[in-house]
């Protein structure tokens, strides 16, 4: 769905930030870009929603050039930043989820309908008439993403999306992040948290100093501790435990960790 | 360093306190706002004391109906009349008209003149403040923004009024924030012109991030922009449009 084609990037009078990066995306896919703090995470993903305009590279949207498709494929795409202060920007909740539907020709019936159902789904409910600066921070991500949910975006850029999180949080995002997949959307999400990756990732990027270093599928990148320290990280929890243990699988999560373990007990 | 916190708390209580529903239900915020901004006008500009009566009275009611903090209100009030007044004391020693007393030390006359001239324009800038801010404390931001889209104001420039106001309380809390760092970090006795030293450092640093913070909304603005305005539908006529409409009319004929 989304091809971004080593992409070079460089702020006005700053030094190159993207060198060369690449990845791609697929409907019902998660995707994910770890690499360590300015590597070119945020960067990187301002260029793949054409926010920003990369110098050298390109990047394709169903085959076809992004820029020549704004600003209607926004429409297509929700970008979260990583600080929701930065993405709220309107007086209340209300208004905030209703800003894009607003654009899109809805009568105000309709948003209404349209921002209650959601704020329901989301448990915002509560929090509609209140101004965003006034939430918690856990409030704050929620509103975040709900503002793009609102329009129903084909593909979801969720930038940090666990940074500040309670680990109630972190679930709830876990679970909905499955569901987008199960909807058939396509997700990229950049993170140095590798557990939260390791949970929700079909294939894994590693950015580091502005390029893409190479990516694959989760369980090959994540367990791979030489490529994982490039960016600044290491491999999950339940890795580490099983390898510790002798283990021969690569498990990714606690659950896999344990089923791995009653399997070999169970083997003569 | 308390007092400036204190200061910028309570600017920042007060924005906060704007951003709330309007409390004139009645009221078109196209009307509301036409006859803020035409009260003032005329409140600006009059001399008649009958006209100067009847505004203060529509001020007055308007923040009695709205049920507005008055003491708030007349904290407003109050800063642009002792502002005024700060301004306008040059006026006292006017060399127009029949001089009545000779300020002998300073060799500066003092005359009906001057002291009218004095009285008039606090009396005006007063009454303007009063009517405008009566207006605005019962309309609320939001309101306030709506109405001047409605009076055909383009949508870029009430968007962009729009952001400004909703950023304001959150910047002044990160300023406070900010000399709050700077204080903790004094350990040792300072004199007040190192605390001055101190605050001005917090101007640069402001600008930096506040550059930094725009240039992100902007980012999110336009990751939500599709092309197409944003705009709500316009507001119709309410039952107290009228009314409000009828009291211009009455006030404006009263000047003349």
């Amino acid at each position: 769905m989304l091809e971004v084609v080593n992409v070079y990037f460089k702020y006005p009078g700053g030094s190159e930030v993207l060198k060369g990066a690449s990845f791609s995306v697929r409907r019902g896919e998660v995707v994910a870009i770890i690499g360590r703090n300015g590597s070119g995470k945020t960067t990187l993903l301002l260029v793949a929603s054409g926010l920003l305009t990369p110098q050298k590279g390109e990047v394709l949207l169903d085959g076809e050039p992004l820029d020549k498709q704004l600003p209607e494929a926004r429409r297509r795409m929700g970008l979260v930043f990583q600080d929701p202060d930065d993405q709220l920007f309107n007086p209340t909740v209300y208004d905030e989820l209703a800003f894009a539907p607003r654009q899109l020709g809805y009568s105000e019936e309709d948003v209404k309908k349209m921002v209650e159902d959601l704020a329901g789904r989301l448990g915002l409910s509560g929090l509609l008439g209140r101004p965003p600066y006034k939430l918690s921070m856990g409030e704050k991500r929620k509103v975040a993403l709900a503002s793009v949910l609102v329009y129903n975006p084909e593909l979801l850029l969720l930038d940090e999306p666990t940074a500040n999180l309670s680990a109630k949080s972190v679930e709830e995002l876990v679970e909905m992040i499955g569901g987008f997949r199960e909807d058939g959307k396509a997700v990229v999400v950049t993170s140095h948290d590798v557990e939260f990756v390791a949970r929700v990732a079909d294939r894994v990027y590693v950015l580091y100093d502005g390029i893409t270093l190479g990516g694959g599928a989760a369980r090959e990148v994540l367990t791979d501790e030489g490529f994982l320290r490039l960016a600044d990280a290491e491999p999950p929890y339940a890795f580490r435990v099983a390898k510790n243990l002798g283990l021969e699988c690569k498990p990714l999560t606690l659950e896999e960790l344990l089923e791995c373990w009653s399997n070999t007990r169970r083997t003569p | 360093m308390r007092l400036t916190q204190g200061f910028l708390e309570g600017l920042a209580e007060i924005m906060e306190d704007l951003n709330r529903e309007s409390e004139l239900r009645y009221v078109s915020p196209r009307v509301a706002v036409f006859s803020a901004l035409f009260m003032t006008f005329l409140a600006a500009f009059t001399c008649k004391p009958a006209t100067m009566v009847i505004i203060l009275s529509v001020s007055l009611a308007v923040v009695l109906l709205s049920r507005v903090k008055l003491k708030s209100w007349l904290k407003v009030v109050g800063i642009n009349i002792l502002w005024a007044l700060v301004v306008v004391l040059p006026l006292l020693v006017s060399r127009y008209g029949a001089v009545r007393y000779q300020w002998t030390t300073l060799n500066a006359p003092l005359g009906c003149e001057g002291i009218s001239g004095v009285f008039s324009f606090i009396a005006r800038v007063g009454l303007s403040a009063a009517v405008f801010t009566a207006f605005i404390f019962a309309l609320g931001w939001r309101r306030l923004v709506e109405g001047l889209s409605d009076l055909g104001l383009p949508k870029e420039l009430v968007f962009e009024l729009g952001l400004v106001i909703i950023s304001l309380p959150p910047l002044l809390r990160e300023l406070s924030k900010m000399i709050s760092a700077r204080e903790a970090r004094i350990v040792g006795e300072t004199k007040l012109t190192g605390f001055w030293r101190v605050l001005a450092t917090v101007a640069g640093d402001l600008l930096v991030r506040g550059y930094e913070r725009a240039w992100r909304v902007e980012k999110a603005v336009r990751a939500r922009t599709f092309g197409r305005s944003a705009g709500k539908s316009g507001n119709g006529f309410k039952k107290g449009d009228a009314a409000l409409i009828l009291t211009n009319i009455a006030v404006f004929i009263l000047s003349l």
